[in-house]
């Protein structure tokens, strides 16, 4: 495969670091998981960790709370790749440890 | 979905691009095309170029077993509209339903059987164990084919997600089926 941590670090690079409509501090507190009792907050933690369960009222609720729909774009990107990073990163650590054991 | 600019925001030649699909596939437009073609500066376009390399570069896993990957990490993060999408394309990659199902019953014994397993045990939100490593390097499995496996855990852990999140509504047989033959001629890009 080609290198995926290049195209992984393009990615992150542009949500995080590049021009939005959210702040670069709010998009890093979504990637990170960081726990934040307000609508979004809730929002993209649901995102994170049971992406299954969201539902209208939780766009809704981040809506009302005066984000702008841009805002919730960028945010829920940013937790759903936030949280597909960290489980790929500890599971990687686990796969080089099992094949650093001999055979 | 639930947001109204993924489906409502794009720019004048991105629904002039809707219009055409719509056209040629009498279907509506896939919720997976419009969020990627949504800003796409921002997300679209450089998670596409990293599916690409993920689903269609150099791996010693054929499509037909990384669409059966993309899919088993969809149905363990309950995503069932990327589940039937993916599942779709395995199936249009191995030409059947009984060569696909077989693939998916690879047993544990078998590279891609043991890798379907760390896959799902790692998509359904628990600590993978080592010994589903282990299993799958007994099984044969190489340490690269289970790098480019976890690959496919990033792509689809991401775009599993966003289905869920944003509400992709499930589309029609018909639709999934030249969205297939579209993925396995052009790729992710």
């Amino acid at each position: 495969m080609p290198d995926l941590a290049k195209f992984k670090n393009a990615v992150f690079e542009r949500v995080l670091r590049g021009g939005g409509h959210s702040s670069t501090a709010q998009r890093q507190h979504a990637f990170e998981g960081a726990r934040e009792d307000t609508a979004v907050g809730r929002l993209t933690d649901k995102v994170a960790k049971t992406s299954h369960a969201v539902e209208e009222s939780d766009f809704a609720a981040a809506l009302a709370e005066g984000a702008t729909e841009d805002e919730v774009f960028e945010l829920v990107i940013c937790a759903a790749i936030g949280e597909t990073e960290r489980r790929y990163d500890a599971v990687r650590s686990v796969l080089a440890r099992v094949f650093e054991e001999a055979p | 979905m639930r947001l109204t600019r993924l489906d409502h925001g794009h720019g004048f030649g991105t629904r002039i691009l809707f219009t055409v699909i719509r056209w040629m596939t009498r279907e509506p437009v896939l919720d997976v095309i419009k969020l990627s073609k949504y800003r796409p500066e921002f997300y679209g376009q450089r998670m596409g170029d990293l599916t690409h390399a993920v689903m269609r570069g150099p791996s010693s896993w054929s499509v037909a077993e990384r669409e059966l990957m993309a899919s088993t990490v969809a149905e363990a993060l309950q995503s069932p509209w990327c589940t039937r999408a993916h599942t779709a394309v395995a199936r249009t990659a191995l030409r059947s339903s009984d060569a696909y199902e077989r693939a998916k019953a690879s047993g544990s014994d078998t590279p891609l059987g043991a890798t379907l397993r760390i896959l799902q045990s790692l998509s359904r939100g628990g600590d993978v164990a080592p010994e589903l490593f282990r299993a799958a390097r007994r099984a044969g499995a190489t340490r690269e084919q289970l790098e480019d496996a976890l690959g496919v855990f990033f792509a689809f852990g991401v775009t599993g997600r966003l289905a869920n999140a944003f509400g992709f509504e499930m589309a029609s047989d018909r639709a999934f089926e030249s969205g297939s033959r579209y993925l396995l001629a052009r790729g992710y890009r």
